[in-house]
C-alpha cells in the first residue's frame, strides 16, 4: 500500500509530523518499508502483513494512527444520489460465497475528466490510470478499501448472478488475457455468461471504455474463502483479489457507492438508478476477555479503564461484566477472532516497547538429539585434522548425479529454480566436486573439505558426512608434507572412526564413482556405512579433474562412543617380534592381521605392518609384508619361550590359510 | 725409577695428547693395572721406613695430578666436539610453512554460537526432516491452504504432495507431540523457498526456540529476546519490539536492532498462538508459550560485514573464517 500523507491526513483531525507519522506506523505493526518527501507531501510504502487486509485502505490507516494518537477519526458522510433512473436490474447471489451485493445503474451525462487530486492518489499507489470511470472505483477502493467494479450497463443483462459456475469455463479478462475456470471460481454471470471473475477481475465482454454512457457499478462483500488462491491459480493477484483475500469491511459496500456515487456526479453529472441489493445479516463477532488473563499474558498489570479506552479508540464496543469484558468487534477487523488478538491489540497501541520484559525461570531439560552431537562431534574432528568445511544447496543437478552413476534413485522437486539444481541430492560428493572445481579453477592447489548435511533417495533421508582431498604436487613446498593419496585421506578417517571408538572394516569393492582398484567400501560388522576412494579415471577424464580422493559415510549409522572405564596400562614389559612374510600380492593386509591375532593368543598386543615391498627379487604375484607384533601380559613377565610358541603358531597358521612362507 | 723424572715425563707426554684417543691411552699408561703408577707404588715398599710417607704422598699427589689432569682435558674435548656437533646440526628456524589449518563454515560459526548460548540457558536443542508435509510445515502451524500468508513462503514441492519445510517451525510441532511441556527447545536447520537475489538465497538456515509451560508471557519473551541480543551484539544496539503477523503466534513480534544506517530487522518472535497448542493437543487456557526464530545467514552477514548472502555458499577457500 503507497499513499500520500496529504491523503491519510484528509481523515484525521489533527496534525503529525511526518518522523512520527513514519515511526508510529511500524510501531503499529504496519511496517514503512520505504518513505520519500515530494514537493510539500510525503510518499509513503507500507509492507503489510496477510492479516492487517483494512490497512489496504486510507481510511484503515487513519483509524490506527487515531487509535494511538487518541485523535478522532474524520469520516466524510455521503448521500445517497437522487434516484431518478427507472430501470430494471435483478439480482441473485450465492450467499455462502457473497455476503452481500449492492450494484447501482448510473447513466453518465457527459465526458468526464479524472481530476488532478485523483491522478495524484492512483499514482502513489501504483495503480495505472484506464479511464475516468475505472479510475474513481480505484480511488474509493484506495480510500475505503472496498473494491469496486464498472461493468458497461449495455454490454450486460437485466439478470446478474454471483454463482459458482457450473462446468468449466472459457473466458478472456480485462487485462487480455483468455482462462480456462473450473468450478471453484466465483463468478458474477447475467443471463448469457460470465461477466466478471467475482473478486478478482471484470471480463473483456463487459469492459467500460471511453464511449461507455451507461455502467452498473457493483460494489460487494465476497468471502476471503470463495477468493483465495484462485487468483494465484491464473498466475497473478489484482488489486480486488488482494483485498478480498484478506477480508474486506462487511459494512462498507454502501458508503463505497454513495461515495463513488457522488464522484461520478460531480465528474460526470448522472443519473442513478436505485441500488440493487442482496445481502445476509452479519452478526458482529464478540470476544470476551478478563483482566486476569489480559494481565496474565503480558506479564503485567494494566488498568482496565485503560484497556478500555484503546478498546474503544480502536472502535471496539466494550461492555464490562463482572469479571470479564464482553467486546464487539468492529466489522473492519476481520482478522481479530480470539482473545490473544485482543492481547496483541492491547500491546500493539501500548507500543510493544513500552511492556516491561521479565527474566524467565524455567528449566525444562530433556535428553539432547545425538544426532546433532554427533554432528558437531564430526565437525570437531574434522577442522582439527585441517579441513575446512563447506555447506552445498541441498538440490544438485540431475545431469552431473547421473555422470557420476551416484543414484537413480533421487528425489525430483516439482518446481526447481533451475534445471542445474533440480534433484535432492543422493549424495554429498557431487557438492564437493562443484567446490572443488571452483576453487581450483581459482587458483587453489590444495583440498580437505568436508561437508556434513541431509543427502536424500525416494526411500529415506540421512545424515552423510563426505570429504574430499587433493594436492596439486607440482605446487609442493620445501617441506612436502601435504600428501594427497588414498592412504592420507584413510589416515584422516581412521582418525575420526577412532575417536568414536568405532573400528570400520575397509573392504575392496567399488562404488561407481571410484577407481575399482583404489577404493573401498566401509563397513562395521556386516553393515555398509560409506565409502572411500579415488575419482574413477573415466569420471576424471570425463569431467576435466585431476586425481582427488573422496569419501562418504552415512553418519546415522554411526552411534556416540559409550563411556569406558580407563584401562590401567600392564606394568610387565613386553616382548616385540618382526615377521616378514611373502604371500599372494591379492591378500589384504587387513586379513592377514586378522589370522595373525587369531594365532597370537590374548596377550598380543599389536600387529603393525612396517614394510610392504613388490618388485625386485620377489616373484610377479607376490609379495613381501613385514609385520611387528607386540606381546605384553597384565599379570607376568611374558617368557621368551612362551612367545616362541606363539610366533610359531602363527607361521603354521598363515602357511595354512594364505600359503605364505616365512622370509628368511 | 725416579717420581720427579715420571712426573717431568708426564706433563711433556701430556702437552702433546690433544686427542680422546691418545689421553685415554695416557691414562692407560699411568693409571693402568701394569702402568708407571702401579710401579711406583710398588717402589714404596722398598723404601726405608722413615720416608715411606712422604713418598707416599708425593704418588698420591702425583696420581691426582694425571686424574686431573686428563679428565679435564677429556671434557674439553668432548665439550668442543659437542659445539661442533651442535653448529653443524643447526637448522633455519625461519623457512615458512603452510600448516593445514582447518575451518568451520562461518554459517556453522554463527549457528554454534546461538545454540550454546540457548543450552547455556537451558534450551534443549532438536531437529527435525528437511523434507516436510504439508500438515506439520503449515497446517499444524495455523497456516491454512490457500492462506494469503502462504505467499511468504515461496515453497518447494515434490509430485507427491510433500515440500521443502520453508522454516524450521515443523519441529516445534513434532516436539510438542512428543514431549509435554515444560518445554524448552531450539531447532537448527535448513530451511527452503524459491527466491535469489542479494539477500535471498534457495536454501538458508533457521534457528528457533520454543517455550512452553504454564504462565509463559510476553514479558518473558522480550526479556529472553533483549539478552540474547545483549549477548550475541557485542556493542549493545537499541532494540525496538513491534507488531508483526505470523500465523503461529499472536501476538507477532519482528525485532529490529539500530544499525548505522537505520533499524535492521533480526528475527520474528511472538506468543504461541492457541490453535497451534491446540493442534498438538495441548489447552491453550491452561498453557502459553512463546517462539522465535531467525536466519542464521543474517546474524552471519551482520557479524561477519557480508553484503551479498550468496557469497555464503560460493564456498570459495580463500575467504575461509580462521576461529
Amino acid at each position: 500500500m503507497q499513499f500520500y500523507k496529504s491523503d491519510l491526513l484528509q481523515y484525521i483531525s489533527g496534525s503529525i509530523s511526518d518522523t512520527n507519522l513514519l515511526e508510529q506506523l511500524t510501531e503499529l505493526g504496519l511496517e514503512v518499508d520505504q518513505s520519500k518527501k515530494e514537493k510539500n507531501d510525503l510518499l509513503i510504502k507500507l509492507d503489510l502483513t496477510p492479516n492487517r487486509g483494512d490497512c489496504f485502505s486510507l481510511i484503515g490507516i487513519a483509524r490506527d494512527i487515531c487509535a494511538v494518537n487518541n485523535l478522532k477519526l474524520k469520516l466524510p458522510k455521503f448521500k445517497k444520489q437522487q434516484q431518478k433512473l427507472d430501470s430494471k436490474k435483478t439480482v441473485s447471489v450465492d450467499k455462502s460465497a457473497c455476503s452481500s451485493y449492492l450494484g447501482q445503474i448510473i447513466k453518465l451525462k457527459s465526458k468526464g475528466k479524472t481530476p488532478q487530486h485523483i491522478k495524484k492518489t492512483l499514482k502513489a499507489a501504483d495503480i495505472g490510470q484506464v479511464n475516468p470511470i475505472v479510475d474513481i472505483t480505484n480511488y474509493v477502493m484506495l480510500h475505503t478499501g472496498q473494491p469496486l467494479h464498472a461493468f458497461d450497463n449495455k454490454k450486460i443483462g437485466k439478470k446478474i448472478y454471483v454463482k459458482f459456475p457450473s462446468k468449466r469455463t472459457k473466458l478472456k479478462l480485462l487485462d487480455g488475457a483468455s482462462h480456462e475456470i473450473t468450478k471453484d471460481f466465483l463468478t458474477i454471470s447475467d443471463e448469457k455468461e460470465v461477466i466478471a471473475l467475482a473478486g478478482i477481475m471484470g471480463c473483456a465482454n463487459s469492459e467500460v471504455d471511453e464511449t461507455t454512457q451507461e455502467i452498473f457499478l457493483e460494489s460487494a462483500c465476497f468471502e476471503p474463502s470463495s477468493i483465495r488462491g484462485n487468483a494465484r491459480k491464473l498466475g497473478f493477484q489484482s488489486e480486488a483479489s488482494l483485498r478480498f483475500e484478506r477480508g474486506v469491511d462487511k459494512e462498507i459496500q454502501e458508503y463505497a457507492i454513495n461515495f463513488a456515487a457522488q464522484l461520478y456526479a460531480e465528474i460526470f453529472g448522472g443519473d442513478f438508478s436505485k441500488i440493487f441489493k442482496q445481502s445476509k445479516n452479519h452478526k458482529a463477532k464478540k470476544i470476551s476477555i478478563s483482566k486476569e488473563f489480559i494481565d496474565s499474558r503480558l506479564g503485567t498489570e494494566i488498568p482496565s479503564a485503560k484497556v478500555i479506552k484503546l478498546l474503544k479508540a480502536l472502535e471496539f464496543k466494550v461492555e464490562s461484566k463482572r469479571n470479564s469484558m464482553e467486546l464487539t468487534c468492529p466489522s473492519h477487523r476481520y482478522d481479530i477472532e480470539i482473545k490473544e488478538d485482543i492481547i496483541e491489540e492491547i500491546a500493539r497501541i501500548i507500543g510493544y516497547d513500552n511492556l516491561p520484559s521479565k527474566r524467565l525461570k524455567l528449566l525444562a531439560s530433556s535428553p539432547e538429539d545425538t544426532s546433532i552431537e554427533k554432528e558437531k562431534l564430526s565437525k570437531d574432528i574434522f577442522v582439527n585434522a585441517g579441513f575446512n568445511e563447506v555447506i552445498n544447496y541441498a538440490f544438485v543437478d540431475s545431469s552431473f548425479v547421473q555422470i557420476l552413476g551416484l543414484n537413480n534413485d533421487s528425489i525430483q522437486l516439482a518446481n526447481p529454480m533451475s534445471s542445474n539444481q533440480d534433484v535432492m541430492r543422493p549424495s554429498l560428493i557431487p557438492g564437493l566436486l562443484s567446490n572443488f572445481e571452483y576453487n581450483f579453477n581459482r587458483g587453489t592447489q590444495k583440498f580437505r573439505i568436508f561437508e556434513v548435511g541431509n543427502v536424500f533417495t525416494k526411500e529415506e533421508s540421512w545424515k552423510s558426512l563426505a570429504g574430499l582431498l587433493f594436492f596439486d604436487k607440482s605446487s609442493s613446498d620445501w617441506s612436502g608434507s601435504f600428501q594427497s593419496s588414498f592412504y592420507d585421506l584413510r589416515k584422516s578417517l581412521d582418525m575420526f572412526f577412532s575417536r568414536l571408538n568405532i573400528e570400520p572394516i575397509y573392504k575392496k569393492t567399488s562404488a561407481n564413482h571410484l577407481h575399482p582398484g583404489m577404493s573401498a567400501e566401509i563397513k562395521m560388522k556386516t553393515k555398509s556405512i560409506g565409502n572411500i576412494g579415488v575419482l574413477h579415471p573415466v569420471i576424471q577424464k570425463k569431467l576435466k579433474l585431476p586425481e582427488i580422493v573422496l569419501f562418504e559415510i552415512n553418519l546415522d549409522s554411526i552411534k556416540l562412543p559409550k563411556i569406558n572405564a580407563i584401562a590401567q596400562p600392564p606394568k610387565f614389559p613386553g616382548s616385540e617380534r618382526d615377521l616378514s612374510f611373502l604371500v599372494s600380492k591379492e591378500i589384504p593386509a587387513n586379513d592377514f592381521i586378522k589370522e595373525l591375532k587369531k594365532a597370537g593368543g590374548i596377550n598380543l598386543r599389536s600387529v603393525s605392518v612396517i614394510d610392504v615391498y613388490q618388485g625386485k627379487g620377489i616373484d610377479e604375484s607376490l609379495k613381501s609384508i613385514t609385520f611387528r607384533l607386540f606381546w605384553q601380559s597384565t599379570g607376568a613377565t611374558l617368557e621368551d619361550k612362551e612367545v616362541d610358541q606363539r610366533v610359531e603358531n602363527q607361521i603354521n597358521h598363515a602357511a595354512k590359510i594364505f600359503n605364505a612362507k616365512l622370509r628368511s | 725409577m725416579d717420581l720427579a723424572q715420571e712426573k717431568k715425563s708426564f706433563l711433556s707426554k701430556f702437552k702433546e695428547a690433544d686427542s680422546q684417543d691418545s689421553l685415554n691411552s695416557l691414562k692407560i699408561q699411568y693409571l693402568g693395572k701394569k702402568g708407571i703408577l702401579s710401579s711406583l707404588m710398588s717402589q714404596l715398599s722398598n723404601a726405608p721406613a722413615e720416608k715411606k710417607p712422604e713418598l707416599g704422598k708425593s704418588i698420591n699427589k702425583f696420581k691426582s695430578l694425571i686424574e686431573e689432569s686428563i679428565s679435564s682435558s677429556l671434557e674439553k674435548i668432548e665439550q668442543s666436539a659437542l659445539n661442533e656437533q651442535l653448529s653443524n646440526e643447526a637448522i633455519d628456524v625461519t623457512l615458512p610453512l603452510s600448516p593445514d589449518v582447518g575451518s568451520y563454515h562461518p554459517i556453522s560459526l554463527i549457528a554454534n554460537e546461538i545454540s550454546n548460548y540457548f543450552k547455556n540457558k537451558g534450551y534443549v536443542l532438536r531437529e527435525g526432516p528437511e523434507i516436510e508435509s504439508e500438515y506439520f510445515n503449515f497446517s499444524a502451524l495455523n497456516i491454512p491452504e490457500n492462506h494469503p500468508a502462504r505467499d511468504m513462503h515461496d515453497t518447494f514441492y515434490f509430485d507427491n504432495g510433500n515440500l521443502l519445510r520453508t522454516h524450521t517451525s515443523p519441529v516445534q510441532i513434532r516436539s510438542m507431540e512428543l514431549e509435554s511441556p515444560p518445554l524448552k527447545i531450539l531447532c537448527p536447520g535448513k530451511v527452503f523457498r524459491c527466491d535469489s537475489d542479494q539477500t535471498h538465497t534457495p536454501m538458508f538456515h533457521q534457528v528457533e526456540g520454543l517455550v512452553v509451560d504454564k504462565d509463559i508471557n510476553f514479558a518473558h519473551l522480550k526479556n529472553e529476546i533483549l539478552e540474547f541480543i545483549e549477548s550475541f551484539f557485542k556493542d549493545n544496539p537499541k532494540v525496538r519490539f513491534r507488531p508483526s503477523y505470523f500465523p503461529f503466534t499472536e501476538p507477532s513480534v519482528e525485532v529490529d536492532i539500530k544499525g548505522e544506517n537505520g533499524w535492521l530487522e533480526i528475527m520474528g518472535c511472538g506468543m504461541v498462538h492457541p490453535n497451534v497448542l491446540k493442534n498438538v493437543g495441548l489447552s491453550p487456557e491452561v498453557y502459553s508459550g512463546f517462539a522465535f526464530g531467525m536466519g542464521i545467514e543474517r546474524m552471519t552477514m551482520l557479524r561477519y560485514q557480508i553484503s551479498d548472502i550468496r557469497m555464503l555458499f560460493e564456498n570459495d577457500l580463500r575467504f575461509v573464517i580462521k576461529g
